[in-house]
């Protein structure tokens, strides 16, 4: 058997357990199924305890007798695309919006897009501050956020009860799951993830320009939704080096 | 970039990091998983810091040097970026795959040792070889079972990849004897055999045994303590193949500090016999 088909046939009894198991494997005192089955576990188990540690106030939101179950069929359906598990699960919080079995619970799938936005601000790889060059056309600049940079839309208090959860537990009793619309920056400042509460305005902005809009159209939508000072946006962001120059590659001039 | 001394050393999990840095332990170097350090913020910053006081070893699971597919460009891009910037002792993987059609399995899967699967795993080493510059470790894994295929035993199968790409060889010591008790070899066989091999690096790990029915498997846990059976197989390599770098290596239930240092000062002294 060629081992490119060896390799596929084997990720696909990894996958599923009903599966021929036509492979090449030596039985001698324990079936071939019982052999692949140390790989299976390992495999899964192995990526449940990286789910659970990238997803940590989730895991303690539904518990863990209910989260291992739903983590096992998201490996089975999205293995990890590279080898860096601290990067796994990025169609998590999609995944458990879709479940039907926690319909009732929408502020999980919130929670876990928090938690996905702070591991990225994390292990983004670092990047350095451009020089901002002050004589350029800036209405029709356009701009790009550093790699540790989420902007969220939550309908719940996830910010609140992450916090609960991860730094003062005292918090927990009586924590309000009620709908409460808010919008978070969350970003790597120093070397500590960072949340940043945002004003409609100031949130109207930023996704423009994530949008890959020119800076006069971020303006123009973040005075739609009320007041709005451009300077003070723009001196938090660069001082951070949050915000870069997006460069355009020389085919697309 | 220094070469490892010929020493124990320990791996560095995330519970001992800041004790690390704190005390600063009188250890000749550490050894760590390189996909952990992949991304920027305080893991590498760590790594940083770390590496002004101990020579550093990388270690990876997620080559896959023995994917058909080849090496994930990426990955080995982003391996390169961490290695420029640790300018680590030794760069190490294992001899197994675990990607496939795109997607990571997360373990060493057992590779048939094929003439055409050497052909694979040499193409993969001198690849990144080439890539980093510089020479690559490679691991014998443990495995759970064997393929009806084959045309080398493990022994033979590393001695030439090593012939064929100028690599050497990070022998774990545990996985020898897990291996020999799964698939029914000796140990000693096992070690007989690779004499004249280029080994760079021991691996000492504990397992444990897994019952099926009435009979057991061994398996590979990093999880417990370093067992007599691994310390006298370690301590016939030295005397045959020679003493090396060695590595006290826990991924799982990480005990205090203190035993991890406690086990690597034996290790030491097994090197100086």
């Amino acid at each position: 058997m060629k081992l490119g088909t060896l390799q596929e046939k084997f990720a696909a009894a990894l996958r599923t357990e009903d599966v021929p198991l036509d492979l090449p494997i030596r039985e001698d005192g324990f079936s071939i199924a019982e052999r692949l089955a140390i790989y299976r576990n390992n495999f899964l188990l192995s990526l449940v305890d990286a789910l659970a540690a990238n997803f940590p106030t989730v895991v303690e939101l539904v518990d863990l007798r209910f989260f291992e179950p739903i983590a096992r069929a998201y490996v089975l359906s999205s293995p990890p695309v590279e080898p860096s598990l601290f990067a796994y699960g990025e169609g998590f919080p999609d995944y458990l919006a879709r479940k039907p079995s926690l319909a009732d619970y929408p502020y999980v799938a919130e929670m876990a897009r928090l938690e996905l936005a702070f591991n990225r601000a994390l292990h983004a790889p670092e990047e350095k501050a451009e020089e901002i060059d002050a004589a350029m056309n800036w209405s029709e600049s356009r701009w790009r956020f550093a790699a540790s940079v989420s902007l969220l839309d939550n309908v719940y208090p996830c910010l609140a009860i992450w916090e609960a959860h991860r730094i003062d537990r005292s918090r927990l009793e009586g924590l309000s799951v009620a709908p409460e619309p808010n919008r978070t920056m969350i970003y790597r400042g120093g070397n500590e993830r960072r949340a940043r509460i945002l004003d409609k305005s100031q949130y109207a902005f930023l996704t423009a320009l994530q949008r890959g809009e020119m800076l006069q159209n971020a303006v123009a939508a973040a005075q739609s939704q009320g007041n709005f000072s451009l300077e003070e946006e723009l001196r938090f962001l660069f001082s951070r080096a949050l915000l870069l120059p997006r460069r355009i590659e020389p085919a697309s001039l | 970039m220094s070469s490892l001394p010929c020493a124990a050393g320990i791996g560095l999990r995330q519970p001992h990091h800041a004790e690390f840095l704190a005390v600063k332990p009188a250890v000749a170097w550490i050894e760590v998983h390189s996909e952990n350090f992949m991304g920027g913020g305080p893991t590498l910053d760590l790594l940083e810091k770390l590496r002004a006081d101990y020579p550093i070893s990388l270690h990876g699971v997620g080559l896959s040097l023995g994917s058909a597919e080849g090496v994930s460009a990426t990955h080995l891009e982003r391996l390169a970026l961490l290695v420029e910037r640790i300018a680590p002792a030794e760069i190490s993987d294992h001899l197994s795959w675990s990607v496939t059609g795109g997607n990571y399995y997360n373990d060493l899967l057992p590779l048939p040792y094929t003439e055409e699967a050497l052909a694979v795993v040499a193409d993969n080493v001198a690849r990144v070889q080439d890539r980093l510059g510089r020479r690559l470790l490679v691991e014998n894994p443990s495995t759970y079972l064997e393929y009806d295929e084959r045309d080398y035993s493990e022994p033979e199968f590393l001695r030439q990849l090593c012939r064929r790409t100028g690599c050497a060889i990070l022998l774990d010591i545990n996985n020898i004897i897990v291996c020999g008790f799964n698939h029914g070899y000796p140990a000693d066989r096992y070690l007989a055999e690779f004499v004249g091999v280029p080994v760079g690096e021991y691996h000492l790990a504990g397992h444990h045994t897994r019952m099926l029915g009435n009979r057991g498997l061994k398996i590979d846990d990093h999880g417990s303590a370093v067992g007599e059976e691994v310390w006298r197989l370690y301590a016939h390599a030295v005397a045959e193949i020679g003493a090396q770098p060695t590595l006290i290596e826990r991924d799982s239930n990480i005990p205090p500090l203190a035993e991890l240092l406690a086990e690597a000062a034996r290790a030491d002294q097994a090197l100086a016999l």
